[in-house]
């Protein structure tokens, strides 16, 4: 049986404090992994973005005012990407043949409707209502 | 240390399961209370001095618990054989940004198994830099280490099995007893 004690806990951590929690966990993470993975340090990238280190600090915290236009500016920097969207993942997969078949596996996807070009077999336009 | 304790659910969240212990006493009887949940009890009052850094502790239970990388080691400090919530001060500046964490001195024990099997225990506010010397925490480290023993024998014994996302039973009992 869950806890009560617990649920009484979170019952204080609003929907939108969870939601930014998480997210900004998911950015963040998505961030200091390829900070990381190219061996760049917060120094480096405050020069890079020209602002001071501790901004950068503050940026690269939850709640700290990290914004689209920064995120964008960091994934143009960087030449990684940092947010993706499911439209364009799912495009993007099927522009790359990856999803192929789509409309024999899925005849009723109710919210998708699929319909494939006939120059180009493997690919297909997608409309999400 | 000579005591028996049930492992039981504690909470479920879509990427984590949270275990917890309960005490049984010489007749076998289960304590009133989880060991986690006396640690909630004491510091869910916000009459409490830890209460605001307590609250920061069930955000990064609760944002574990929905995050799909689930319960990764570089969220929880290493003590000895078991682990315990906040991390580390660079961690919660760093990648939490969470200033009142980073400065906690309010420790809440616990094993992380995998990165979907966490057990809690209970915890205090540490007053020295040596858990095993400060006097609020001594007994819930101890307690956390001799816990983790007991797991440790579980599983080398296969009484326990890791399952994707819970513990498997494979004792003759109808609860997992832990003797510690």
């Amino acid at each position: 049986m869950p806890s009560k004690f617990h649920k009484k806990a979170i019952s204080r951590i609003t929907p939108e404090t969870r939601a930014l929690m998480i997210k900004s966990f998911e950015i963040l993470s998505q961030i200091h992994a390829i900070l990381d993975r190219r061996n760049i340090s917060q120094k480096q990238l405050a020069a890079m973005l020209d602002i001071s280190q501790p901004a950068v600090s503050k940026m690269l915290s939850p709640g700290g005012n990290l914004e689209i236009n920064t995120i964008v500016k960091l994934e143009v920097l960087l030449s990684e990407t940092i947010l993706t969207t499911p439209q364009k993942n799912t495009a993007d997969l099927v522009r790359k043949g990856r999803l192929v078949g789509l409309k024999e596996c899925r005849p009723n996807w109710g919210h998708m409707e699929v319909s494939y070009t006939k120059s180009e077999p493997t690919f297909a336009r997608i409309s999400v209502n | 240390m000579n005591k028996s304790a049930i492992l039981e659910m504690f909470y479920e969240y879509d990427y984590v399961t949270y275990y917890t212990v309960r005490l049984l006493d010489d007749d076998d009887n289960p304590a009133a209370l989880s060991e986690t949940d006396k640690f909630y009890e004491q510091f869910d009052d916000p009459e409490n001095a830890g209460f605001d850094e307590f609250d920061k502790i069930v955000l990064i239970i609760d944002a574990i618990g929905y995050w799909h990388e689930g319960a990764e080691d570089c969220l929880f400090r290493f003590e000895d054989a078991a682990h315990a919530l906040p991390p580390n001060r660079g961690f919660a500046k760093k990648l939490l940004g969470i200033e009142v964490i980073a400065n906690s001195e309010l420790r809440l024990y616990c094993i992380r198994l995998t990165n979907r099997i966490v057990i809690l225990l209970n915890g205090g506010m540490k007053t020295c830099d040596q858990a095993p010397a400060c006097p609020n925490v001594k007994e819930h480290f101890r307690f956390a280490q001799a816990v983790a023993k007991s797991i440790d024998t579980l599983l080398a014994e296969r009484s326990i099995m890791i399952g994707e996302g819970f513990l498997i039973n494979n004792t003759m009992e109808d609860q997992i007893i832990l003797h510690l």
